[in-house]
């Protein structure tokens, strides 16, 4: 077993040099990646720009193809931010649900920035209790 | 068959080949197809099952990322970046990336255009509650794949589900005449 450690280490040394020496082809992506089963994003910027960005892209205009991801910018539906807890806790057609790789804050955190930014501008916000509570009362687990 | 269509989301899953001026898991390393297992965003690395010992040039699965945060984050970012992830992952195991790496491409299942997904993501409890109103005929309407099977995301179940919707199909036509 302390020989396989010694390996190990050797061969990241030996990445490190191979990693300097290809330069660009190297450099870390822009957006972070997450180490488990949770995101590891806070906030609701940046849950945003590497959740839900993904599909209804980066200003929220949405997309189509055999289908169409909703644009979430100027969107009606998003006045209710208990309709959107539920799409994030639940899914709905296409949309998986991604509720359920955040916690209680990390949903509030990004149903309430996507409600104030992209042309809405919603007053009420949800809490990380207000969460909680709908996940109890639906056995919805993180 | 609304409220069933409705139920089932579509798994996230990202997928990055990369493009090697030698075979240099070959050469060098003696793998001769087969998969590695890693505990990093790119989940795996496949390498090709045919070409053995052919020399020149190589293409490797330098990632297959299904579904967990990794497969959303990966999903957000451009191809361009999910190569550059598939590089810097894939060289913690074959530092020979570095110095023979040529070309990539990256594809995101829920961005392509005539699937938006990849494969019907069911759960125990979406089974119970619509898997037997997806697969009713309807109407004017049968559905027919993956998603309408016991074996969702491979060509196995898309193909028992056409064979099992055609057949009801021609059952009720011929009990209709």
């Amino acid at each position: 077993m302390p020989k396989a450690f010694c390996c190990a280490l050797l061969l990241v040394a030996v990445l490190a040099a191979g990693a300097a020496a290809a330069g660009e082809a190297l450099a870390p992506a822009t957006l972070p990646l997450s180490r488990g089963r949770i995101f590891e994003e806070q906030g609701g910027a940046a849950l945003f720009a590497s959740v839900c960005a993904g599909c209804h892209q980066p200003d929220a205009s949405g997309a189509s193809g055999a289908a169409a991801y909703p644009a979430l910018a100027d969107n009606s539906n998003v006045a209710s931010a208990d309709y959107m807890e539920r799409l994030l806790l639940y899914g709905q057609r296409g949309m998986p649900p991604v509720g359920q790789m955040m916690s209680d804050q990390q949903i509030a955190d990004v149903i309430n920035y996507v409600r104030t930014h992209f042309g809405n501008a919603y007053g009420d916000t949800l809490s990380g209790a207000d969460v909680e509570r709908a996940r109890r009362q639906t056995g919805s687990s993180p | 068959m609304k409220a069933a269509i409705a139920a089932v989301p579509y798994a996230s899953v990202v997928k990055t080949g990369l493009q090697f001026r030698r075979r240099f898991w070959e050469e060098d390393e003696q793998i001769f197809g087969g998969i590695s297992y890693t505990n990093l965003p790119i989940r795996q690395i496949s390498y090709p099952s045919t070409g053995f010992n052919a020399g020149g040039k190589g293409v490797l699965l330098g990632g297959y990322t299904w579904g967990g945060p990794n497969s959303y984050e990966l999903t957000a970012m451009s191809p361009a970046d999910r190569i550059k992830v598939a590089l810097d992952c894939g060289a913690q195991i074959h530092p020979q990336y570095a110095s023979e790496f040529e070309t990539g491409i990256s594809v995101a299942w829920h961005r392509v255009p005539f699937t938006l997904g990849c494969a019907g993501e069911w759960t125990d409890e979406a089974r119970r509650q619509h898997y037997d109103n997806l697969c009713q005929i309807d109407g004017r309407i049968v559905l027919a794949g993956e998603h309408a099977s016991y074996i969702p995301a491979w060509q196995e179940g898309a193909i028992l589900s056409a064979l099992d919707a055609i057949t009801r199909l021609h059952k009720r036509i011929l009990a209709s005449r």
